[in-house]
């Protein structure tokens, strides 16, 4: 858990709901905060509190918080301006309220994005590349070819992590892959661990980041032990040497 | 749930007070989550209700406010302002009561 990020993405949603007093700001973001703390100190899935608490920021109506006497002094204040807009409205027409509407909509949308699985597959400190994810000369085949992830030289038998808490969707052997973990994260993101020697997950079995799912190894098609990691948006590759957490 | 809302617009008030009362100073969640452990997850005060309501009551001088840094951020608290504490006692007192003849009433269709 990235609780920097995720207290910027509450502040940022409690802004979104209309409310601009720090003080109250401040106030509203130890509530959320506290609350998501709570939760996983009871057990719940972290990803999952968090991701109920966005939704439930999301959900906040900021008009609450304004002050009584000031909303009567505001409806006069109202009238006046109603004349204006109504004018204005007749104007320019609808088009750029709704304009507005879509961008509050979108931020919203993307504040409340959930964060892909920033673990490193294998301890840090044995962290070693030897190939980047993008286009490149394949090594065996020798064409060109995208490379969809990287891969990490480490010697056989190094355990091989899960970067995220999920759930693992496949966990088997084919000819390219060699023994092979993919793991289905919230978010519509997937992981996937190449060329292991052995795997210690099932599939359909739940895992939290950090959990050992397997050893590096030489299966498949492979020049030397190796592990070739993959990160996934629908179903789209990503570098994961930006979404690793340094 | 929506019924209780109906209940609880013209009694949060009071509930703050009396929680306050009991536990000295206590912070926006703790208010929400003691009322949820009292009634058995019945009440569920929501953060537009409980931080207005709060933010109101100190505005009138019932209550006054404390900051403090608690896992690196900042935390208010709020206690009950202790010229205010016969006041308080005569509202909780307003409100026992008012539970009491409502139980009479109700009675006969329990």
């Amino acid at each position: 858990m990235n609780s920097d990020r995720i207290a910027n993405r509450i502040t940022d949603l409690i802004k979104l709901a209309g409310i601009s007093q720090q003080e109250v700001i401040d106030e509203l973001k130890d509530h959320y905060l506290t609350r998501i703390e709570e939760e996983v100190r009871l057990g719940v899935n972290s990803q999952k509190a968090i991701r109920e608490t966005y939704q439930e920021i999301a959900n906040l109506d900021g008009s609450q918080f304004v002050d009584a006497k000031l909303k009567k002094h505001k409806r006069g204040l109202f009238f006046l301006l109603l004349m204006f807009v109504s004018m204005a409205f007749y104007l320019f027409g609808p088009s750029h309220k709704i304009k507005e509407n879509q961008k509050v909509e979108k931020e919203i949308s993307e504040v409340v994005s959930i964060d892909p699985p920033m673990g490193s597959p294998i301890e840090q400190s044995l962290f070693n590349v030897s190939s980047e994810f993008g286009l490149r000369m394949h090594p065996k085949s020798k064409k060109k070819s995208l490379h969809r992830g990287i891969d990490i030289l480490a010697k056989i038998g190094t355990p091989v992590l899960s970067t995220g808490d999920g759930k693992v969707t496949k966990a088997g052997f084919t000819p390219k892959a060699g023994k092979f973990v993919m793991i289905q994260h919230d978010g519509n993101y997937i992981t996937k661990y190449f060329h292991l020697s052995d795997i210690s997950v099932v599939v359909n079995q739940s895992v939290s980041e950090g959990e050992i799912i397997g050893k590096v190894g030489n299966s498949g098609v492979s020049m030397g032990p190796h592990l070739h990691y993959e990160v996934l948006k629908d179903e789209i590759p990503l570098n994961p040497r930006e979404i690793i957490n340094p | 749930m929506d019924s209780n809302k109906k209940f609880l617009n013209g009694t949060l008030n009071t509930i703050v007070l009396a929680l306050l009362k009991d536990n000295g100073r206590m912070y926006g969640y703790e208010i929400c989550q003691k009322t949820r452990e009292a009634t058995n997850n019945q009440i569920n005060l929501t953060e537009g209700a409980i931080y207005p309501t709060l933010h109101r009551l100190e505005k009138e001088g019932l209550l006054f406010s404390t900051k403090e840094k608690v896992n690196g951020r900042v935390r208010k608290y709020y206690s009950l302002n202790q010229s205010s504490i016969s006041e308080v006692n005569s509202q909780i007192d307003l409100l026992a009561k008012f539970a009491g003849h409502l139980r009479t009433l109700l009675k006969p269709s329990l």
